[in-house]
């Protein structure tokens, strides 16, 4: 069973998306923040790890970084809603190591499609 | 610096040079005409503009510019003065020309290049918090468009925990326009409209919002009788958020299952307003710094930690102060405190 590992700090979105997922029949764990995301990771890894960027403590473009290095194969969704600030947030995620990038508010479709699509990439790349 | 007090100095005796020529009016061309008014290209002038760049970027205050000039007026007559060289009247009268019109597009450049650099600042600020706005705004907008989208799929009822996702998000979504206005209010330095208000009736208003609220977050919410003599006399929007923010602070903290209290009393010449939560205790640290923006004391994160900045300036624009103590290993009490006012007829108000 494909493993997601969501990563949000509300509460609400999280497991709302979690539900969603779960009834597609991905095995779903959820985490407040990028520490716990990667101790959770540390104990039995992931495929797919989709994560919020703006997060206090450590935030969503550090734990993309530190899961890209540390965990090549793990597929990265970064998703957002923080936009017209200075710094482009999803974009500097996909320079830090997410395969796709989300802009909040999205369709629960929308990341249902990428998540597929990631996981073909990933299939696709470890056919000889 | 490129076009300090030497080129001045160069531009001054060409200057005086120039003067000395048939065609001394040329003079004007380096170092501009006397009397001010409507700007002239001159060399002096355009160097001076530039050193004015250069004397802000290296930090110096307005005031520092024009003494920069005054000082050398000192120093070119002390000079004069220790080699037995005294001015002739023309020659001081050139002298106050080329440093009057260095002074006047020196100090005109430097204004130009502050104002737009603290315009520049303002700017950036403002797109900064309505970049956090759009944040909040959009995370709240996902979470209730998760809930409609599994309550249309029809998996799931409006009664049960996606409805109360939906209610959390929805009035999440109100808060934070209060919260907005507020701090659009207090940071522009809109007037407070003051109006003597019950306080049983403003206590009232608040609790019906609230318990919604504490509905949808699943904690209690009890709020005690209010004196019917009791007023404030406060701006009742910015007394609204203030007090709604606190408790919405309350409700997201406290312990899961426990109680949050409205208490609004007298106590000598104030009014007290308590919202009591159980939150297990307040983070060790200076409990202060808690009303800085962006600061978040707790376990949960979410949202910006603005919330407590902006109402604490909501209640000072109504001379008012907002004070929190910890009830160690139980929670924490959240004091607005006003000055206190009586009705003069509390009978035509309704009890909370």
């Amino acid at each position: 069973m494909t493993r997601v590992l969501i990563v949000d700090d509300s509460e609400d979105a999280r497991l709302a998306i979690a539900e969603f997922l779960e009834r597609d029949g991905y095995e779903v764990v959820v985490s407040a923040e990028g520490w716990e995301a990667l101790r959770a990771q540390e104990k039995s890894p992931f495929d797919v790890l989709i994560t919020d960027i703006f997060m206090p403590d450590k935030d969503g473009v550090e734990t993309i970084r530190e899961f890209h290095q540390r965990y090549p194969q793990t597929r990265i969704i970064a998703m957002s809603g923080m936009v017209g600030t200075k710094v482009d947030y999803l974009s500097l995620s996909r320079d830090f190591g997410a395969d796709k990038v989300l802009r909040k508010p999205f369709d629960v479709a929308e990341l249902k499609t990428m998540l597929r699509e990631v996981l073909a990439e990933t299939a696709a790349a470890a056919t000889p | 610096m490129q076009h300090g007090i030497p080129l001045f100095l160069e531009q001054l005796i060409k200057t005086l040079q120039v003067e000395q020529t048939p065609e001394p009016m040329a003079s004007r061309k380096v170092s501009g005409p006397a009397g001010g008014g409507k700007p002239v290209l001159s060399e002096i002038g355009a160097t001076a503009s530039q050193h004015g760049r250069e004397l802000l970027q290296h930090g110096f205050t307005v005031d520092q510019v024009v003494h920069v000039y005054g000082d050398l007026c000192q120093a070119i007559t002390d000079l004069a003065f220790e080699q037995g060289a005294p001015f002739q009247i023309d020659e001081f009268r050139t002298l106050n020309r080329c440093l009057d019109n260095a002074i006047a597009d020196a100090v005109t450049e430097f204004s130009y290049q502050h104002d737009s650099l603290i315009a520049g600042k303002t700017a950036q600020a403002l797109n900064e918090r309505l970049g956090f706005l759009a944040h909040e705004l959009r995370n709240l907008i996902h979470t209730a468009k998760l809930a409609v989208t599994a309550i249309k799929a029809g998996n799931v009822g409006l009664a049960g925990a996606t409805g109360a996702v939906l209610d959390r998000s929805l009035i999440g979504l109100g808060n934070l326009i209060d919260r907005s206005l507020a701090d659009v209010r207090v940071s522009t330095g809109i007037p407070a409209r003051h109006q003597l208000i019950p306080l049983a009736d403003f206590i009232a208003e608040v609790r019906i919002a609230a318990s919604l609220e504490a509905q949808a977050r699943g904690c209690g919410f009890t709020v005690s009788v209010v004196d019917a003599a009791l007023a404030v006399d406060a701006d009742r929007d910015l007394l609204s958020s203030a007090v709604g923010n606190l408790l919405q602070n309350a409700f997201k903290f406290t312990t899961r299952g426990t109680e949050v209290s409205l208490h609004a009393y007298a106590a000598a010449d104030r009014i007290l307003i308590d919202v009591e939560d159980h939150c297990g205790g307040l983070p060790p640290g200076d409990s202060e710094k808690m009303f800085l923006p962006f600061t978040q004391g707790s376990a949960d994160k979410s949202g910006l930690g603005l919330g407590l900045s902006i109402c604490r300036r909501s209640v000072e624009a109504n001379t008012g102060t907002l004070g929190v103590r910890d009830v160690p290993g139980s929670g924490c009490i959240f004091t607005i405190a006003l000055p206190r006012h009586l009705l003069s007829d509390p009978s035509t108000v309704s009890v909370g």
